[in-house]
């Protein structure tokens, strides 16, 4: 478990307690944090699990779905069970729990997460993300994601290159139009706008107005 | 101590017995002892591509069950002293076999020979299963067409959950005049979805329909474009660096990028 937000000494003390690297070659490391992850901190857990002491994979979830034994294999990182288990129905926060996805979705695997998804790689023709918050692609999307699966309709999709197969927040549903057409090679993001979809260029800080739009 | 390496595409029809026979016959052409695996049980065609049909007495399922030793079943080429083909049973459905069995056999079989070749069938069911199971490399056939792409990243994605180290990718029947005119996805638009090693190209070419049907790999044709790719596709086997041909991966990289500078898509 962690403690809200990663600080310097938190990191150095991880640091200490696995000792000479590479403690963790080879291995899949889980993240519970037990409140929110900044991207920041992330990277810097990143740096020192992977980078310094050889990890493989670095996954971030939510107790509950620890707890639930999900499996770590193809499509089944989450159990799908986990946005029940949260029990009151409400879609789910803005911010808060985050799995990371360090590998690209290829044709026929599929994530479902209560939480936002952030997926480090690609997500290809034939692979689905469905998630209770928002969906971040550092990479191409070219699958089908499934934001603000529970109802959230100020969820986003962000990605990279933006070339989904469909896209739906909440319940409205976009699709890329039929046959040829240009795909601009900029980050976009997806969001409902009076009821449609629309996708628009990535700008920097777009989270903080997604955020401010939520409290409003 | 020899490696395994299976041939695989998840799409059937694309070229993955065509690839066994002719990396056997170039790998054994360049000296290495080679043997071919049929693993397509139920639906077997590689001794027929290699022309050694009429030779079969005993099976890959005989061998597994005990009715015959691996060295009985082995059917030496008539061409080459050092390569040999396991054939598949005809008779049988692939659940005759495990992929426990596949596993210690394979591990047999590479204690004599420099390549074992395992030829997969298509699909992701048990088939599937076997054929891997005793492989430590995998080969990805895929045609330079949306299905058979989106099957070729399926079966990447189980091998990556295998744990197997990433797969190579020949790319088979491309057709250079379908990619210039923008009828065909180009080699840079696979790659871009797969993000795998691309380790050849092979060119459609009539030739491997000719010596399909004559029983004799177009690997041993000198003038026979195929081939040739399938000859460099060993040499990059055998850990030489050969330089993907020009004219098969470059061309087409080159005028997708600039139908899409040029918008034209
Ligand atoms: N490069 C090629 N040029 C022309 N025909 C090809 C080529 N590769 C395969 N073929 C043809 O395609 C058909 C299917 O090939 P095959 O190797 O049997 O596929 P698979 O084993 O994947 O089902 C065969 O008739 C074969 O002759
Ligand atoms: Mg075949």
């Amino acid at each position: 478990m962690l403690p809200d937000g990663v600080g310097a000494d938190a990191l150095a003390e991880l640091g200490r307690r696995l000792g000479t690297p590479p403690a963790l070659a080879g291995a899949t490391v889980t993240l519970v944090p037990a409140g929110a992850l900044r991207v920041n901190d992330l990277g810097a857990l990143e740096n020192l699990l992977i980078g310094r002491h050889s990890a493989v994979c670095v996954e971030v979830v939510r107790a509950a779905a620890v707890d639930a034994g999900a499996g770590r294999g193809t499509g089944a990182l989450a159990a799908p069970e986990a946005r029940a288990r949260q029990g009151d129905g409400r879609a789910a926060p803005a911010t808060g729990d985050s799995l990371l996805v360090r590998r690209t979705l290829r044709s026929g695997q599929r994530i479902r997460f209560a939480g936002n998804v952030v997926v480090l790689g690609d997500v290809n023709p034939g692979a689905e993300i469905v998630a209770g918050g928002d969906i971040v692609v550092m990479g191409t999307l070219r699958g089908v994601a499934h934001a603000g699966a529970a109802g959230d309709a100020d969820a986003i999709v962000a990605a990279f290159r933006l070339q989904p197969t469909q896209i739906r927040v909440g319940g409205v549903i976009g699709r890329s139009p039929d046959g040829a057409y240009e795909r601009p090679e900029i980050p976009e993001i997806a969001r409902v706008r009076e009821g449609v979809l629309v996708v628009e260029r990535l700008q920097p800080g777009f989270g903080e107005i997604a955020a401010g739009d939520r409290q409003a | 101590m020899g490696e395994v390496i299976v041939i695989t595409s998840g799409k059937g029809g694309v070229g993955k017995t065509t690839t066994s026979a002719n990396l056997g016959a170039a790998l054994a052409a360049q000296g290495r002892s080679v043997v071919l695996v049929d693993a397509d049980i139920g639906l077997r065609n590689l001794d027929v591509v290699m022309g050694l049909e009429n030779r079969i007495v005993y099976d890959l399922v005989d061998v597994v069950e005990g009715y015959a030793r691996v060295r009985q079943a082995l059917i030496r080429d008539k061409r080459f002293e050092n390569l040999c083909l396991l054939p598949a049973a005809q008779t049988k459905d692939k659940t005759a076999v495990s992929p426990d069995q596949m596993r210690a056999l394979c591990h047999e079989l590479r204690e004599e020979f420099d390549f074992v070749l395992v030829d997969s069938p298509a699909g992701i069911e048990q088939g599937f299963r076997n054929a891997i199971a005793g492989a430590e490399q995998a080969l990805v056939v895929a045609t330079p067409e949306v299905s058979s792409v989106r099957d070729a990243d399926r079966i990447i994605g189980l091998l990556e959950a295998e744990r197997m180290p990433p797969p190579r990718l020949i790319i088979n029947r491309m057709r250079a005049s379908m990619v210039r005119r923008g009828d065909m996805m180009d080699i840079s638009d696979i790659i871009d979805i797969l993000a795998i090693e691309l380790i050849g190209v092979v060119p459609e070419d009539e030739a491997i329909v000719v010596s399909t049907n004559r029983g004799e790999p177009a690997a041993l044709l000198p003038s026979s474009r195929a081939g040739a790719a399938y000859r460099d596709i060993a040499r990059r086997l055998r850990g030489e660096s050969v330089p993907i041909a020009a004219s098969a991966a470059q061309e087409g990289s080159l005028f997708g990028r600039l139908r899409r500078l040029l918008g034209a898509r």
